[in-house]
C-alpha cells in the first residue's frame, strides 16, 4: 500500500460534475416513487392481497396520486413546536441523504463525446469515512425534527433514532473496515476493480452479514424500525408532520435505503462486475448497479414483511453484545488473514 | 473559489462559536457547536486534511454531539441566565480574552510567524489522506496512537463507573428488566430470541418470565 | 487563501472559547466551550501542517480529538452523577468536594 493508493481518479471539466450530479439526482429522484409503489405491491403479495393496483395502470400511478394529495395538504404544525427548526429538519434528512448518494459509482470511467467522465458523483480517498460522516449528520435531521414537534411521541422517537443509529454505525463501519483491509484502498471504485477476481461476498461473507443487519437498523426499516414503531410511538419523529414535509421525511428514508443497498453493491457485490468473466459495453454498467440495489431493495422489504419488530431492550443488547463483538471478531481475522 | 469558500465557512466557525457563549437554552448551545463543528470541517478540507475532517464529523458531530444532547435531554433542556455569578467576572472575562486575543494577534502578526502570509507548501497528492496519515500513526507516532487508545480505554471505564446508579436498584436489574431475560449470542444463533410478540406471551414460544406468566393464566381464564 | 487567515479564526474562536469557559455558570455549556478551545487549537495545528507540507501536524490533531472525546465523556459522566444526586447543575454552587 503505497501512498499512490489515494490518488483518486482525475479532475473532470466543472460542467461535466454538474450534469453528472443532475443525472444521478434526477434518477434517484425518478425511482424513489416506484420504490414506494414496488414496496407495497411486493408487501401485498406476501400478504396475500394485491396491494395498490386502482390508480392507472397495475397501479403505477399511485405514487403521483399520492404526491398531489400531500402537496395539496394545508402546512400545519403544532403550537408547541419550534417553527425554523421543524422546517429545517426534514431538509437536513434529504440534503445528507442525497450527499451520501454522490459516491455510489454506477460504471467505471467511460469515453462520452471525447471526455472522460467517470460514472459516479465523486471518487474521494476517504470512501466510506465520507458516507458515514453524512449519516453523523442525518442524525441531526430526525433529532430536531422529534425535538422541535414539542410532542412526547416524536420526541421519544428521536431519542431511539439516536441511540439506535449510533450502536448500529460502529458495527456497520467495523464490518466495511474488513473489506477495505482486503481491497488495500478507500476509493469505492478501487474497491470494485479488486473485485475482479472474487466478490467480497464470498472472502467477506461474515462482514456482508453484520453490514446488512446493521443496515436495517442504520435505514430505520423493519424488524428495526423502533423509530417509527407506529404501535407505540404513532409515527415517531415525524408524527407531527403533514404534507411536504411529511413527504421529505420519507424521501430521505427510502433515499437512505437506496444508498444503503449501493453501498453494499459496491463493497460485497463488485459493483458493475459481472460474474464468470462477462465484459458488457460501458453503458450497460449502471443497469447492472441498479438491478444488484433492486436485489437488496427486494430483500429489505422481505424482511419487513417476515420479521416481527423487536423489543427496544433487545435491539440495544444485540446490537452491544451480539453484533459489535462479531463485526470486531471479523475484522481481526480479516486483518490477520491479510498479513500472513 | 476558494476563498469564497473559506469565508462562508469561517464565518459558520465564528457564529457557531460565539452562539456556544451567548445562547441562554443548553440545546441550542449544542446545536450551535455542531454547525460550528461542520464548518470547521470544511476549513480542514480546504487545508487538504481530507481525514482529519471526516474524521471531525464521524467522531465530533457524529458521536460526542450526540452525547450531548442525550444529556441535555436528560438533565433538562430550560433556559438558564447567561449571566454569570457576578457583572465583576464577566468584565474581567472579557478583558481577558480581549487580551489573550491581543496577545495571539501580536504573535501572528508580529514577530515570529511572518512566512505565514504565504500560501503554504506546495500540494503534493497524497497529503492528509487516510494512508498517509495510517502510515504515520503506526511508525512515527506510535506511542501516541497508544497512549490514546489506552486513554480512550480509561475514559469509558471511567464514564461507565460514574453514570452508573449507586443506589435504589442493584447491578443486576439494571442490565434488564425484570422478567425481561438479556439476549445472548448462543440464543441468536440458535434461533431462541425472544420476540416480544403475544405468542411468547401466551405460552407459545420462549419463556418470558413472571408477567408474561400472569398474562398466560388470565389467557386461559377468559378467552 | 493565505495560511494566516486560518490561524486568525484559531485565535478568535480560541478566545470566544475561553470568554465562554469564564462566563458560563452550566457545566455542560463549559464543556461546550473547552471543546470550541480545543478546536481552535485543532484549526492551528492543522493550518501549520499545511504550512509545512507535514502531516505531523494532523496527527496531532487526531490525538487532540481522541483526548477531546475521553474529557467529554467524563465531564458529561459527572453531570449526569450530579443530577442523579439531586444537585444542581451550576458550577458556582459545586464548591464541596464530598464523594
Amino acid at each position: 500500500m503505497s501512498s499512490s493508493v489515494a490518488v483518486v481518479g482525475f479532475y473532470e471539466p466543472w460542467w461535466i460534475q454538474i450534469i453528472k450530479a443532475l443525472v444521478i439526482f434526477a434518477a434517484a429522484f425518478a425511482i424513489l416513487p416506484i420504490l414506494t409503489v414496488y414496496e407495497r405491491k411486493l408487501l401485498g403479495r406476501f400478504q396475500n392481497r394485491y396491494g395498490p393496483n386502482r390508480v392507472g395502470p397495475f397501479g403505477l400511478m399511485q405514487p403521483l396520486a399520492e404526491i398531489v394529495k400531500f402537496a395539496t395538504k394545508e402546512p400545519f404544525r403544532p403550537t408547541t413546536s419550534i417553527g425554523y427548526m421543524f422546517r429545517i429538519a426534514p431538509m437536513i434528512a434529504i440534503l445528507t441523504a442525497v450527499a451520501a448518494l454522490a459516491l455510489v459509482p454506477f460504471g467505471d470511467v467511460q469515453h462520452i463525446f471525447g471526455q472522460r467522465v467517470g460514472l459516479y458523483g465523486i471518487d474521494v480517498s476517504i470512501g466510506p469515512l465520507y458516507v458515514f460522516a453524512f449519516a453523523g449528520i442525518s442524525f441531526y435531521g430526525i433529532m430536531l425534527g422529534g425535538w422541535s414537534s414539542g410532542s412526547k411521541y416524536s420526541f421519544l422517537g428521536a431519542m431511539r433514532g439516536a441511540a439506535q443509529l449510533i450502536s448500529y454505525e460502529v458495527s456497520q463501519g467495523l464490518a466495511l473496515v474488513g473489506v477495505v483491509i482486503t481491497a488495500g484502498t478507500l476509493s469505492l471504485t478501487g474497491i470494485v476493480h479488486a473485485q475482479r477476481g472474487m466478490w467480497y461476498l464470498i472472502p467477506q461473507f461474515a462482514g456482508f452479514v453484520i453490514f446488512l443487519v446493521a443496515s436495517f437498523a442504520e435505514t430505520n426499516r423493519a424488524p428495526f424500525d423502533l423509530v417509527e414503531a407506529d404501535a407505540e410511538l404513532v409515527g415517531g419523529y415525524f408524527t407531527e408532520y403533514g404534507g411536504t414535509p411529511f413527504i421529505a421525511f420519507m424521501f430521505a428514508e427510502y433515499m437512505n435505503m437506496i444508498v444503503v443497498a449501493g453501498i453494499a453493491t459496491t463493497m460485497f457485490l463488485g459493483g458493475w462486475l459481472l460474474p464468470f468473466g462477462i465484459h458488457p459495453p460501458g453503458w450497460v454498467d449502471p443497469f447492472v448497479v441498479v438491478a444488484k440495489m433492486m436485489i437488496f431493495i427486494t430483500f429489505f422489504i422481505w424482511v419487513r414483511a417476515t420479521l416481527p419488530r423487536l423489543r427496544y431492550d433487545q435491539l440495544m443488547s444485540f446490537g452491544w453484545k451480539a453484533l459489535l463483538p462479531l463485526a470486531t471478531l471479523n475484522l481481526l481475522v480479516t486483518a490477520i488473514l491479510v498479513v500472513s | 473559489m476558494s476563498s469564497v469558500v473559506f469565508f462562508v465557512a469561517a464565518i459558520g466557525v465564528l457564529a457557531g462559536a460565539i452562539g456556544v457563549v451567548v445562547l441562554a437554552n443548553p440545546f441550542y448551545s449544542v446545536l450551535a457547536l455542531v454547525a460550528h463543528l461542520i464548518s470547521l470541517a470544511a476549513l480542514f478540507l480546504l487545508l487538504r486534511a481530507e481525514f482529519v475532517a471526516a474524521a471531525q464529523v464521524v467522531v465530533y458531530a457524529g458521536a460526542v454531539m450526540v452525547l450531548y444532547v442525550f444529556v441535555v435531554a436528560y438533565v433538562g433542556g430550560q433556559d438558564q441566565p447567561v449571566r454569570s455569578s457576578g457583572p465583576g467576572l464577566r468584565l474581567i472575562a472579557a478583558l481577558f480574552g480581549a487580551a489573550l486575543l491581543c496577545e495571539l494577534w501580536i504573535a501572528v502578526i508580529g514577530s515570529s510567524l511572518k512566512s505565514l502570509t504565504e500560501h503554504g507548501a506546495p500540494y503534493t497528492p497524497g497529503f492528509g489522506s487516510p494512508s498517509q496519515i495510517g502510515q504515520l500513526l503506526l511508525t512515527r507516532f506510535l506511542e501516541p496512537f497508544e497512549v490514546a487508545s489506552f486513554l480512550l480505554l480509561v475514559a469509558a471505564v471511567g464514564a461507565v463507573i460514574l453514570a452508573r446508579r449507586r443506589r435504589g436498584l442493584g447491578d443486576e436489574d439494571e442490565e434488564r428488566l425484570p422478567g425481561f431475560p438479556a439476549i445472548s449470542v448462543a440464543e441468536v444463533l440458535s434461533g431462541r430470541v425472544p420476540t416480544g410478540s403475544m405468542a411468547e406471551a401466551a405460552g407459545l414460544g420462549y419463556e418470558v418470565g413472571e408477567s408474561a406468566a400472569g398474562t398466560r393464566r388470565q389467557a386461559r381464564g377468559g378467552w | 487563501m493565505p495560511i494566516v487567515w486560518y490561524v486568525v479564526v484559531s485565535a478568535l474562536v480560541f478566545c470566544i472559547g475561553t470568554y465562554g469557559v469564564l462566563t458560563r455558570r452550566n457545566p455542560l455549556v463549559i464543556l461546550l466551550c473547552l471543546e470550541l478551545m480545543l478546536n481552535a487549537s485543532n484549526l492551528a495545528l492543522i493550518a501549520f501542517a499545511r504550512q509545512h507540507g507535514n502531516a505531523d501536524g494532523q496527527i496531532f490533531a487526531i490525538i487532540v480529538l481522541v483526548v477531546a472525546a475521553c474529557e467529554v465523556t467524563i465531564g458529561l459522566g459527572l453531570i449526569v452523577a450530579l443530577y442523579r444526586r439531586r444537585l444542581p447543575i451550576d458550577v458556582d454552587q459545586m464548591n464541596e468536594l464530598q464523594g
